[in-house]
C-alpha cells in the first residue's frame, strides 16, 4: 500500500518526491450506500440483486444524488449510518458478490449524454451518483440546483489541503489532472461561468504542479496560486481571496455568485462525463502514531473498518477524525466512506485536557481567520449570553479550531461555538 | 513460553493543541525579562543579584503560603508570581541590597517587604488573567511612596568593575555630578568599585517642573541638556544610575522584540505607546528658559527660534531613556489581563499610555510617571473592551 513516509521533519516530507499512487482497496464484502435525503421509489427491497453501476432509487429527492452501487451485489436492510463527515444517512446495505466479474467500465444509467443544459447536465451526474458534502466542497448538487435560478460567474476547483501531512486534493489533482481538468470546465460550462479557476498551492513542487498545470491549460482553467495557510481552502476564506466576496459560513458559495469543489468532486465529475459513476473515493488516511500517510481508492460505502482492517489500525483506544484535524471532528470506526469528509486521521489516546481560566492573551483573536473573538463566544457560552455571543461575531465562524489550536489555557472555544449555534 | 503484556501506549497530548501552554506562555515572559536583568546584573553587580534573589524568594514564600488561602489562592501560579517578581525587581534599585545604612536608614527590609506585598496583592487581585490592575506596579508605587528617597538609584559600577565589583564601593568625596564621557569609556580612578552619580531623571524633573534655580542668569533646556545631563550614550547602551532593569535601553528593546518575535506582545503597545510618549513630550509645555524672575514656558513642536529640532529631540530622547517608559510599554503594559483584547483597542490604549506618561514625566515624576500613567490608563480597558467590537470577515 503506498505510504507518505514523515518521519524527517521538513519540506521534502511535507511535499514527497513524486505525488502519491491511489492503489483500489479490495471490494469489502458488505458496503452501506448512502440513499441521499429520500428513501423511496425502492429498488432497494431486501434481496434484490444488483449490478454494478445500477441506480438504486427510482424517485430521490431533487436535492440529493441517485445512489449507485459500486458492485455487483444483493440488498440488504436499509439502515442509519454516520458519514465521514460526521453526518447522519439513510444506506442500504449491499452484500457483494466477490463471484460474479466486476466489470471495469460501469454501464450506468445515461440515456441524455448530447444534452448540455444545465437542468440536464444536474439530472446527469445526479444520476451518475456524483455528490459531494463537506467542508472544503459544499453541497455539489444544492450548488447546482441553485445555479440554475441564480447566475454563477466563477468556478473555482481547490487543490489546497489543510493538511500538510496529507495532501489529498494536490494528489488527485498531480495524479488525474485531466479528470480534474475536465470536470471543473465542464462545471464551468454547464453554470456559464466566465471565470475558471484552479486554486492550487504556490509552494507545490514541480513533479506535483506540472500535470496540474499541463491539464489546467487544456481546459482553459486559471491558475491561481495561494499560500496555504490553514484554513484557506475553506469556501468562506477561499472566496474572499479569490473575489474579495463575503459567504456566509453555512451558506452555499452560489448565493455570491461562485461554485466551489474541491479536487475530489471536480475528478467525480469528469469520470461522469466520461460515463463512470461516483462508485468510488479517492480517501486519504494519516496515521499519526505511525506517522504515515495512506492514499487509496475506496469503494464507495466502504466502511472506515474495514479499511483500517487493512492497515491493522484497529484499537479501541485509537480516535478517529474526519476532515481537517483541527475541526475535531470525531467518528466512530464504522463511519462509512462516500461524499462526507474524505481524510481521516488515526491518532492514540490523548491525556484528558483540564482547561485553565483564560488569561485574555488574545491568540485566539488573533489567530482567528475571519476576526471574532472566540473567548468573547465562549464567555458567551457560559453565561447563555444569545447577545454577547452575536456581539463576539459568532456567525462569522467556519468553526476551523484554531482558536483552540492556539489557546494556552486550552479552552475549548471551538466546542462553545458549536455549543452556541445549537441554541 | 511466557506471556509478555504488550504496554499500551500511553497517553499522548492532543494533536490539536499548538502544546505552548500557560506555563510555556510565562516561560517566554520571564526569558524576556533575563535581557533586562543580565544588563543590571552587569552594570550594578552581586548587589544587583542579590536584591533580585530576595524579591523572589520573598514573593514565593508567600505566595506558596497565600495559595493556600481560600478560592483565590488556587488562582495563582508560582510561574506568575516569579515573573512578577522579576519584574519587581527590575523597578527597584540595586543598592537596597546592603546592610549597611544609606543615608541613615536600614534599607534591606524594603526588599523583602517589596515580595510580600507583591504576592498579597497578586493574591487580592487574581490569576493571571484576571488582574485588571498590575501587582507589581501598585507594589512599587507603595514602596516609592513610603520610601521616596531611598529607592533613588544613585551608584553604578565602573565599566572595569561591572558584576564583579560592589555597588556602594564608590568614593563618598567625589561630586555626583553626571559623566562628561560615556559610561563605557571612561577611565578611572582606582581604588573605589563604583561612580556615585545622581540620576538624570531627578535633573529632568526638576528642571521641566520649573523649581530648578539657574546657577547663572539663566538655564536653557540647552544648558540642561549640556551642562547636567550624562552622555546619552549612558542611558541607551549602559551606565546610568537607575533601577536594576532600566540601565540599559538596549536590553530593553532586545527582551521586547524577543516577545515580539515569539508572538507574546502586540507591537502596536510599545510603538505607538513610545510614538505617542513622544508627540507629548514635544506638544507639552516646558521652560525653555528659567530665570530668577520665572520660567518662560514653550512647547518643543512649535518651537521658537532659539530652539532648533536637534535640541528638542534631544530633549525627548533624554525623557524617554532617563524614565522606565521602554520597561513599561514592553514588559507591563502588554501583560494579558491590562491591555485590551482588540487590537483598535489596544492602540487607543497605547496612545493614551504613551500621552498619559508624558504629561506625569513632565511635571509629576520621571522615575515614576510612566508607572502612574499605567495605573491609570489600565482603568479604561473594561470600557475599550466594550467599545471595540470585533470586526469579524462576514
Amino acid at each position: 500500500m503506498p505510504e507518505s513516509d514523515e518521519r524527517s521533519n521538513g519540506a521534502a516530507a511535507l511535499w514527497p518526491d513524486q505525488p502519491p499512487e491511489f492503489p483500489k482497496l479490495p471490494l469489502p464484502d458488505r458496503l452501506l450506500i448512502p440513499l441521499g435525503s429520500e428513501t423511496g421509489g425502492a429498488k432497494t427491497s431486501p434481496g434484490t440483486t444488483v449490478h454494478r453501476g445500477q441506480v438504486l432509487l427510482k424517485y430521490p429527492s431533487e436535492s440529493s444524488h441517485f445512489p449507485v452501487a459500486p458492485a455487483d451485489g444483493t440488498l440488504g436492510e436499509v439502515r442509519l449510518i454516520r458519514l465521514t463527515s460526521g453526518h447522519p444517512a439513510s444506506a442500504v446495505e449491499l452484500i457483494v458478490d466477490h463471484l460474479a466479474p466486476q466489470h471495469e467500465t460501469a454501464g450506468f444509467e445515461d440515456s441524455e449524454t448530447r444534452e448540455s443544459g444545465l437542468v440536464r447536465w444536474i439530472e446527469r451526474l445526479r444520476r451518475a451518483g456524483v455528490w459531494a458534502s463537506r467542508q472544503a466542497s459544499p453541497d455539489l448538487i444544492g450548488q447546482l440546483n441553485h445555479a440554475v435560478s441564480r447566475p454563477i460567474d466563477t468556478v473555482v476547483c481547490t487543490a489546497l489541503d489543510s493538511d500538510v501531512s496529507l495532501r489529498l486534493n494536490g494528489a488527485i489533482a498531480a495524479r488525474f489532472g485531466d479528470r480534474v481538468a475536465e470536470g471543473a470546465a465542464l462545471l464551468a460550462r454547464i453554470t456559464g461561468a466566465r471565470r475558471r479557476v484552479l486554486a492550487v498551492e504556490a509552494e507545490a513542487k514541480s513533479p506535483w504542479a506540472a500535470p496540474w498545470t499541463v491539464a489546467a491549460r487544456a481546459a482553459s482553467l486559471e491558475i491561481v496560486e495561494l499560500s496555504n495557510d490553514y484554513p484557506q481552502s475553506d469556501p468562506t476564506l477561499m472566496l474572499y481571496s479569490l473575489t474579495g466576496r463575503r459567504l456566509r459560513p453555512g451558506r452555499l458559495p452560489t448565493t455570491q455568485g461562485v461554485l466551489i469543489v474541491d479536487a475530489a468532486t471536480a475528478w467525480a465529475v469528469g469520470q461522469a462525463a466520461h460515463a463512470t459513476p461516483m462508485i468510488t473515493c479517492l480517501v486519504a488516511i494519516h496515521d499519526h502514531l505511525r506517522r504515515r500517510s495512506y492514499f487509496l481508492e475506496v469503494p464507495l460505502g466502504t466502511s472506515l473498518d474495514y479499511v483500517f482492517q487493512h492497515f491493522s489500525l484497529q484499537d479501541e483506544a485509537l480516535i478517529f477524525r474526519g476532515g481537517d484535524l483541527l475541526r475535531d471532528q470525531r467518528l466512530r470506526s464504522d463511519a462509512v466512506i462516500a461524499g462526507g469528509e474524505l481524510t481521516i486521521h488515526v491518532t492514540g489516546a490523548e491525556r484528558v485536557v483540564i482547561p485553565e481560566p483564560c488569561i485574555r492573551c488574545a491568540w485566539c483573536v488573533e489567530a482567528c481567520p475571519t476576526l471574532l473573538n472566540p473567548a468573547g463566544v465562549l464567555d458567551a457560552s457560559q453565561r447563555r449570553d444569545a447577545h454577547l455571543a452575536q456581539r463576539s461575531g459568532i456567525a462569522a465562524c467556519i468553526e476551523c479550531g484554531i482558536c483552540s489550536h492556539v489557546c494556552p489555557s486550552q479552552l475549548p472555544l471551538l466546542e462553545a461555538v458549536r455549543e452556541v449555534r445549537q441554541w | 513460553m511466557t506471556d509478555v503484556a504488550i504496554p499500551r501506549p500511553r497517553p499522548i497530548p492532543s494533536p490539536l493543541h499548538s502544546g505552548i501552554r500557560i506555563g510555556t506562555f510565562l516561560a517566554l515572559h520571564i526569558l524576556a525579562t533575563l535581557f533586562p536583568l543580565v544588563a543590571g546584573l552587569l552594570i550594578f553587580g552581586w548587589r544587583a543579584a542579590g536584591a533580585t534573589a530576595v524579591i523572589i524568594a520573598s514573593a514565593m514564600t508567600a505566595m506558596a503560603i497565600l495559595r493556600m488561602v481560600g478560592w483565590r489562592g488556587r488562582q495563582v501560579r508560582m510561574w506568575h508570581c516569579l515573573w512578577l517578581a522579576i519584574i519587581v525587581s527590575l523597578m527597584l534599585p540595586a543598592q537596597l541590597f546592603s546592610l549597611v545604612p544609606i543615608g541613615g536608614a536600614i534599607v534591606w527590609p524594603i526588599l523583602p517587604a517589596a515580595g510580600v506585598t507583591l504576592a498579597l496583592l497578586s493574591w487580592l487581585l487574581g490569576g493571571l488573567g484576571t488582574q485588571r490592575v498590575p501587582p507589581s506596579v501598585v507594589t512599587v508605587l507603595l514602596m516609592f511612596v513610603l520610601f521616596h528617597e531611598l529607592l533613588t538609584p544613585r551608584f553604578v559600577l565602573r565599566v572595569d568593575r561591572i558584576f564583579a565589583g560592589d555597588l556602594l564601593n564608590a568614593d563618598p568625596a567625589a561630586p555626583a555630578s553626571p559623566p562628561r564621557y560615556p559610561w563605557i569609556n571612561r577611565s578611572m580612578a582606582s581604588g573605589f568599585d563604583a561612580i556615585r552619580t545622581d540620576p538624570p531623571a531627578d535633573d529632568l524633573l526638576a528642571y521641566t517642573s520649573a523649581q530648578q534655580r539657574p546657577e547663572r542668569a539663566s538655564l536653557s533646556v540647552q544648558g540642561l541638556i549640556r551642562d547636567q545631563m550624562p552622555a546619552l550614550e549612558n542611558l541607551i547602551i549602559g551606565g546610568q544610575s537607575a533601577s536594576i532593569g532600566n540601565s540599559s535601553a538596549l536590553a530593553i528593546i532586545a527582551g521586547g522584540l524577543f516577545l515580539l518575535y515569539q508572538g507574546l506582545i502586540d507591537f502596536r503597545i510599545p510603538l505607538l505607546g513610545t510614538l505617542s510618549a513622544m508627540a507629548g513630550l514635544l506638544v507639552l509645555p516646558v521652560p525653555v528658559y528659567i530665570t530668577e524672575a520665572g520660567a518662560q514656558w514653550h512647547w518643543l513642536a512649535f518651537r521658537a527660534h532659539y530652539l532648533g529640532w536637534p535640541t528638542a529631540m534631544t530633549f525627548v530622547n533624554y525623557e524617554i531613556f532617563a524614565s522606565p517608559l521602554l520597561l513599561t510599554v514592553f514588559y507591563l503594559a502588554t501583560a494579558p489581563g491590562l491591555r485590551p483584547i482588540m487590537r483598535r483597542g489596544r492602540a487607543v490604549f497605547a496612545i493614551a499610555l504613551g500621552l498619559l506618561s508624558a504629561v506625569f514625566q513632565l511635571y509629576a515624576s520621571v522615575s515614576m510617571g510612566p508607572y502612574i500613567a499605567l495605573l491609570i490608563v489600565v482603568l479604561l480597558t473594561p470600557t475599550l473592551d466594550r467599545i471595540f467590537k470585533p470586526r469579524p470577515l462576514v
